[in-house]
């Protein structure tokens, strides 16, 4: 009897529970909607017409936009930037990541030293752009000083108005600024490798050398290819700091698409060609993002 | 534990903000119905500047019993901030903006036409280029509040020291320039350079290539019938880059590729650069910076190539009404602006920036002339108000009154990009030419 | 046994030096930023750069506060991250909740919108986003910029939350259906309390991401008096005269009070983005 009644108030609870799962999802489902799933739709229906930035109305052109962009002589140069940027970027920080993470890793005490080392996660991109351009000021920047004592640079010279310097500053300051995110998560991942692999190792007489490559580097593998997959997207997209450091030049070395788009769309108001950049970047993308995507619910939930 | 603690103290904080955040947007929202309200914007290019701007703009409010609510734009995203105004339909009653905002209003039908306050005011005392530039379609479309003209300002110091005369042509131009360039311990380092050639891509290297290009007769329409001509002109433009490079490798320091208004003028005012193209800024930097350099400045216009200067870059601000609401409130964002002319207040806005800011009334120009502050200045005020007079300035794209075309300029960096690529020899001036013109065109096919 | 210590120091050494050069890398622009902000202007442009103040003056940080913009700024920046933290952390919560302990048709699909979402770069749904927004003629009001704020934040929220409610043991949830709880008892009862530090970090995380926001900022925002610090901040050195001092004042004055607050919520972000990002 009394089991009974339980049952019952099982089987309503599901019902009911059932409704409030879906209720509390709307929210979230509402504002992907519109906010997310409809702009980037918009984008691309966008990218197919002439909108300009103050006009409300606008009129299909096909694929004229698509036309300008193939043919526009500096196109290629931009990609060119965008690959060197966002290579160099990643590789960066991906390696400073794991070494830092390998750092801490050794003793038991890292945690004082690893909230330290988090802090770049959370530095506006505006400030670190201003010191950038204060550190490297040609009359009185004190890194622009001590490339020059080293003889790398010309005197009152900045680097950020050589090409191919300028592009290497920003790689740095830009690795400085995300190689926390890999750290965190090459730590957790170094965290949950066995202990026991390694006392086997030791057993065995592996050297230090041996047990990185044999044991620990497998181990990082996934989670070397999911975290190079986001990071690759977060890079190739990542505007605020070149655009408040060089704002693409000098001589439009340190360009790099979204920049493009920026000019596009607020140098130009040519809404419509900038939204074909932005398609034709989100493309190269969004097979990132799919793998990135699989991947990860596949692996976990 | 404690972490949790920290968290919920700044939690409430932060709701307390948020609550105390929305109480004062309510009292703010109160206030405005009270009377008619008049929507300013202006560009902040001087804090000095807006100050003066709010003291009039309280005046002329009190004297007609009105509200207003100014706004300051930042030049560096003013065109963002226009387009995003325009797109939502929240275009102020009155902008202060210089003559490409101008014509960017204009060029989206935004505008009141401007003729009945000028005759009012009396045409005759406004500077007849001043009210030329801002003319399309046989109107007038904005008040013009002062203007600025670009000369070469210099070190009288080192040009007596050095036994220089006042370059009359290019060639002379560079040999000063190369005379100026020096070592003065002998170390191997340049410690002054003859001139700075600024090329910072956001509006600077377009400026300072203008004022080339004008001077050795280039433009991009026909000041007279307002047809392209830039790219019939690919050749002395070619030329004109040639020498620009010249004096780049010659006497201008490498780092002037990124350099923008605030690194010639403080190399000016600091004494590493000899001599510099500069709109009057340097005078109120050195005031503040460097007195004692102050006394060292003087200025004269860039030559042209062979002695004959054709024209020079020059631009301005004006104070322009948008075309929105009915006939009274027309009326009364005119009676406004009119208020703002007496000769006092015009004087007392360009004077808030000295000798960058020139008046637009021959009535206001006197008293500009008396005050302390541009008194010392006599002889440069004469260079540049006969410059303004008598001879031919244009800011660039409106070669032929107002262009939307200038707006387009300024707020792109292909100049700058390509200027940069020619002096780090990344480019040929040849193709660097051809790809100005090639996007002069795009330019020019987008606004028709 | 000898070797053994000196092969300990040796390791400890090495270590200590590597530790000292990543300190000293990663400190450096911070410590820089407000070293240069405590220089007199005669220090600051002096050539060779002396690295600590000679006379340390709190100059820049009075000329800075006493300009009334300023504070405003501040106090824009924290209407606007305060209020993205809130809708944040209300949406999330109910979302992530929901994903985390609901079985129900296009769940995964939603999870893999929401990730998709999180990938997505704000200079790609600018454009889109500024026409929306303008659209809904909410351009240049606070709306319109915590909308922003919120599209980009939130999708990272809810994927920050989602571990912490699937960490709750199910016998729990099945000990309140004995005794007879409603569901929306259970979610309010046993779920949130249980997943309050989770929650509040989230949201302070959003907090940080939207006090650090300038691109849609910059696009949305037209009057001076609704700018937020970074877009504030930026607009400092593309004024015609850049003041150093001034500016490291305010970099540092944005910065500090963003790495005192994630101080205080590390140990849940490293919890919730360790066990959210990647596993395997």
């Amino acid at each position: 009897m009394e089991r009974a009644r339980l049952m019952g108030h099982k089987r309503d609870y599901h019902t009911q529970r059932q409704l409030l799962g879906i209720i509390f999802i709307i929210p979230t489902v509402l504002f992907l909607l519109v906010f997310v799933i409809y702009p980037v739709i918009y984008n691309v229906i966008l990218s197919f017409t002439d909108a300009r930035l103050m006009k409300p109305d606008f009129s299909f052109i096909a694929f004229d936009n698509y036309k300008k962009l193939f043919s526009n002589m500096r196109f290629l140069k931009y990609v060119k930037n965008t690959l060197i940027w966002t290579f160099f970027s990643v590789i960066g920080q991906l390696l400073l990541g794991l070494s830092i993470a390998l750092l801490i890793n050794k003793k038991k005490s890292g945690t004082g030293l690893r909230s330290f080392l988090l802090i770049p996660y959370v530095v506006p991109a505006v400030a670190l752009a201003l010191v950038t351009k204060w550190v490297t000021n040609g009359d009185y920047g004190i890194v622009s000083w001590w490339l020059n004592s080293l003889g790398l640079l010309e005197y009152r010279q900045s680097p950020l108005a050589v090409p191919g310097s300028a592009m290497a500053v920003l790689i740095i300051v830009n690795i400085w600024r995300s190689y926390p995110f890999p750290m965190l998560i090459y730590w957790a991942t170094l965290k949950g490798i066995d202990k026991e692999l390694y006392d086997a190792a030791n057993v065995d007489g592996a050297g230090t050398f041996q047990t990185f490559w044999n044991i620990t580097l497998p181990h990082l593998k996934n989670t070397t290819i999911v975290l190079a997959i986001l990071r690759i997207v977060w890079t190739a997209t990542y505007f605020d700091l070149i655009w408040l450091i060089t704002g693409g030049g000098p001589a439009g070395t340190t360009t790099h698409l979204p920049i493009m788009i920026y000019q596009a769309s607020f140098g130009t108001f040519q809404t419509g060609y900038a939204s074909s950049i932005s398609v034709v970047l989100g493309l190269f993308l969004f097979i990132c993002v799919v793998f990135y995507v699989k991947k990860t619910i596949a692996n976990d939930r | 534990m404690f972490k949790k603690m920290v968290v919920l103290v700044l939690l409430l904080v932060v709701g307390a903000m948020v609550f105390a955040g929305g109480n004062s947007e309510d009292t703010v929202v109160e206030e405005k119905d009270t009377s008619q309200k008049i929507v300013i914007w202006t560009n902040l290019t001087a804090d000095a500047q807006a100050v003066v701007l709010r003291k009039q703009f309280t005046e002329v409010a009190q004297e007609m019993d009105v509200d207003f609510e100014m706004v300051t734009i930042s030049f560096g995203d003013m065109y963002t901030k226009l387009a995003t105004a325009v797109e939502s339909g929240t275009v102020p009653d009155i902008m202060h903006t210089n003559f490409s905002g101008t014509a960017y209003l204009y060029s989206q039908d935004m505008l009141s036409p401007m003729d009945d306050v000028i005759a009012d005011l009396g045409k005759d005392d406004f500077i007849a280029s001043y009210l030329h530039v801002l003319n399309a379609e046989g109107k007038t479309w904005g008040l013009p509040d002062w203007a600025l003209h670009t000369s070469v300002w210099y070190r009288k110091d080192l040009f007596e020291k050095y036994d220089i005369d006042i370059p009359t042509d290019w060639d002379e131009f560079m040999a000063a320039a190369e005379k100026l360039t020096i070592d003065n311990d002998g170390d191997g380092k340049t410690d002054i350079y003859g001139f700075p050639v600024a090329l910072n891509a956001t509006h600077v290297a377009a400026q300072t290539f203008y004022e080339f290009l004008y001077s050795a007769g280039v433009t991009t329409v026909d000041p007279e019938t307002g047809e392209y001509t830039f790219g019939s002109q690919k050749e002395t433009a070619e030329e004109v880059l040639d020498y620009m490079m010249e004096l780049y490798h010659n006497v201008s320091p490498k780092s002037s590729i990124e350099w923008a208004w605030s690194e010639y003028r403080n190399a000016l005012v600091e004494g590493t650069v000899a001599m510099t193209l500069d709109m009057g800024a340097v005078i109120l930097m050195s005031q503040s910076n460097n007195p004692e350099m102050l006394e060292n400045l003087g200025c004269f216009d860039l030559p042209g190539p062979d002695g004959h200067k054709a024209a020079s870059f020059g631009s301005g601000y004006a104070f322009v009404a948008s075309n929105s609401g009915d006939s009274d409130q027309i009326k009364l964002k005119k009676e406004f602006l009119t208020r703002l002319y007496t000769k006092e207040r015009a004087a007392e806005r360009a004077l808030s920036r000295p000798m960058f800011a020139f008046p637009s009334l021959y009535s206001a120009v006197a008293t500009y002339r008396d005050d302390p502050k541009v008194a010392l200045f006599g002889e440069q005020i004469d260079t540049i108000t006969d410059a303004f007079e008598n001879n031919n300035w244009y800011w660039y794209g409106m070669e032929n009154g107002l262009s939307q075309l200038s707006s387009q300029i300024e707020s792109t960096t292909f100049f700058g990009e390509t200027l940069q690529s020619v002096a780090l020899g990344m480019e040929s001036t040849e193709d660097a030419i051809e790809y100005i013109d090639q996007q002069l065109q795009e330019q020019v096919a987008l606004i028709q | 046994m000898k070797t053994n210590i000196i092969k300990h120091i040796r390791d400890d050494f090495w270590f200590y030096i590597m530790v000292l050069i990543t300190v000293m890398f990663v400190g450096f622009p911070l410590l820089w930023m407000a070293l240069s902000s405590l220089k007199p202007s005669v220090e600051l442009f002096k050539m060779p750069p002396q690295i600590f103040p000679k006379n340390p003056t709190l100059l820049w940080y009075k000329n800075t506060f006493s300009n009334s913009t300023v504070v405003r700024y501040f106090f824009n920046s924290f209407l606007v991250a305060s209020s993205t933290m809130i809708i944040d952390m209300v949406i999330a919560t109910l979302g992530a909740y929901s994903l985390a302990r609901f079985s129900y048709r296009g769940r995964r699909f939603i999870m893999m919108t929401v990730l998709s979402a999180y990938c997505l770069p704000p200079i790609m749904l600018m454009i889109p986003l500024y026409r929306i927004i303008a659209a809904l003629g909410l351009n240049s009001s606070y709306l319109g910029v915590i909308i922003g704020h919120v599209t980009f934040t939130f999708p990272f929220s809810v994927w920050l939350l989602i571990p912490f409610f699937q960490k709750v043991p199910k016998e729990m949830e099945e000990a309140a259906i004995v005794d007879g709880a409603t569901s929306l008892k259970i979610f309010s009862a046993i779920m949130l309390p249980l997943c309050v530090p989770g929650i509040l970090s989230t949201g302070i995380m959003a907090f940080i991401l939207s006090w650090n926001e300038y691109l849609l900022s910059s696009v949305l925002i037209i009057s001076d008096t609704m700018k937020t610090l970074t877009v504030g901040l930026a607009n400092y050195i593309s004024s015609t005269e850049i003041d150093w001092g001034a500016i490291m004042a305010l970099g540092t004055a944005t910065t500090l009070p963003i790495v005192i607050m994630f101080s205080a919520i590390q140990k849940y972000f490293v919890e919730g983005l360790t066990a959210g990002a990647v596993k395997g």
